[in-house]
């Protein structure tokens, strides 16, 4: 009787103890992404600041600590677990449930912020912020010169560079209002420069032929997917992968506490 | 009141030297939008057109040559076409008959503007190499008389080639008006809808589980804690009474 108990006693032990070390596992895999995200390599950040709302970033924050802590506290789990001493289960238990409560935080702040990332958003906020003229009355306006210096070269950097023009398409600046548009004549500049072909020098291959709208001199396709792409793999992946951590780790924390119920005191 | 006087002048005057109206050779062509694929075909204030190719090259018996006439384009919005089409015959110098400047900055002006485009020779028969238009507006904000400046925003306008002599400054061949073309008149940045209302399945499937698997857990804990409480003070009974239990122990 005794020997069976000890065994099943082990075996059980063993299991969480594994599902500890895949929590690990998981929360250095979660933090290393959430810091991929944040370094923001395609210089997507000021977009989404502009819109007002930057919660993506806010959720791969917070998956970024949680993560770790959930490597660190599965590590203190699997000590726990070994030694099974009721007081470190217990404060393993507390700790998981609020890293838990975090995680849940920051997978449903992506998911839900993910959604937000349509093409009018951007469009909207390209037609207000670029080429915007800067306020007068320093220092008060800082943040709004920030935002318009960034915004603007980091459309110019988009044309340029991935070789699109507007939101859905060069109409964009020809069919809206905007401070580009005041600033400028529908026949000299019916869409910003960057949006013609360049040659391998940098100079525009024929700037005629771009301001008529003729493809290939002119980039007809538009940027949404250049930046609305890495912006949802990025909250696709702080969501779904903390979502799945979630669940693994649900059903390891109600092994520990089950564990726990039968220790003695 | 003078200018109309005026204008009733010379026509009677030409009427009265030449014997006849101003001979117009009308051609059966009609001006089009650049039949290319192209984003800015169309925008608030210019149109890019196809050029008057193999218009005007075939025409014999002219007041000018090939060489000498001239490509002008009229550009008319609204009344300007009537306008036009009475001032070609009435008016002998139809190149100032309207300057660009004033000719659409109200409704009783003469609504229409001329512009030069070249020589008959420069606009050949045949299949040419390349995309040939002719892009009304390339000019923007100008102020010469004749000077291919910007359309009113949003208006609709119609174009058509003419043929100028330029001794006479008269019009001696046209081709017919094309069809209305309207600019595109730009939206407003407040009116774009930037949320779309719609949530997707995948952040209600993630809100709605974490959100009771926390539930849950917390529950646990709740009971745990509950049950830790119940069992320790227990358990201190228990020490109190303990010997005989360790008694049982080493038996």
């Amino acid at each position: 009787m005794t020997p069976d108990l000890d065994t099943k006693d082990r075996c059980f032990r063993a299991l969480i103890i594994w599902g500890n070390l895949v929590i690990a596992c998981c929360g250095i895999a979660l933090m290393a992404m959430c810091i991929f995200f944040i370094s923001d390599r395609g210089g997507l950040y000021v977009l989404v600041y502009a819109t007002g709302n930057d919660s993506i970033w806010r959720g791969a924050w917070i998956g970024l600590f949680t993560g770790f802590a959930l490597f660190c506290t599965s590590i203190l789990g699997m000590h726990a677990i070994v030694v099974s001493k009721r007081n470190i289960l217990l404060a393993y238990i507390l700790l998981m449930v609020i890293i838990y409560a975090f995680e849940v935080a920051s997978a449903i702040t992506a998911a839900t912020h993910k959604d937000w990332f349509v093409p009018d958003l951007f469009l909207k906020q390209m037609l207000q912020n670029y080429n915007k003229p800067l306020p007068d009355n320093l220092p008060s306006t800082q943040d709004q010169i920030y935002v318009i210096n960034r915004v603007t070269e980091t459309w110019n950097r988009f044309m340029t560079e991935s070789k699109c023009c507007g939101v859905y398409g060069p109409e964009d600046w020809v069919k809206y209002e905007s401070h580009f548009r005041q600033q400028n004549t529908d026949a000299d500049y019916p869409w910003p420069r960057q949006c013609c072909q360049q040659d391998a020098m940098g100079a525009i291959s024929h700037l005629d032929a771009c301001k008529i709208g003729v493809s290939p001199f002119l980039h007809a396709q538009g940027c949404y997917d250049y930046i609305a792409g890495p912006l949802i793999r990025h909250g696709f992946g702080v969501s779904w992968f903390g979502f799945a951590i979630l669940c693994w780790t649900f059903f390891v924390i109600l092994g520990v506490i089950f564990h726990y119920t039968q220790l003695d005191f | 009141m003078s200018w109309t006087y005026m204008l009733s002048y010379t026509y009677f005057f030409s009427v009265f030297m030449f014997g006849v109206r101003p001979q117009i050779v009308s051609l059966d062509h009609i001006p089009e939008i650049l039949p290319y694929e192209a984003s800015g075909r169309v925008t608030s204030t210019t149109i890019v057109l196809g050029q008057p190719l193999c218009y005007f090259n075939t025409l014999t018996q002219l007041k000018c040559s090939q060489s000498t006439c001239q490509v002008w384009a009229a550009i008319a919005s609204g009344p300007g076409i009537n306008n036009f089409d009475i001032d070609k015959l009435v008016a002998v110098q139809i190149v100032s008959a309207s300057p660009y400047p004033i000719a659409f900055s109200s409704q009783t002006n003469r609504m229409y503007f001329v512009t030069k485009l070249g020589r008959p020779k420069d606009f050949p028969c045949g299949q040419l190499p390349g995309i040939k238009y002719f892009r009304v507006g390339a000019e923007g904000n100008c102020t010469n008389t004749n000077c291919n400046g910007i359309l009113p925003p949003g208006s609709t306008v119609r174009v058509k080639y003419i043929l100028i002599d330029p001794v006479s400054r008269g019009v001696v061949s046209e081709s017919k008006w094309s069809y209305p073309i309207s600019l595109t008149s730009t939206r407003s940045w407040s009116s774009i809808d930037e949320w779309l209302g719609k949530r997707s399945g995948g952040m209600v499937v993630i809100t709605v589980i974490s959100s009771c698997l926390l539930a849950v857990l917390l529950l646990l804990l709740g009971a745990v804690l509950l049950l830790d409480g119940l069992g320790s003070f227990r358990g201190g009974h228990d020490i109190t009474t303990g010997p005989g239990i360790l008694g049982q122990y080493s038996y």
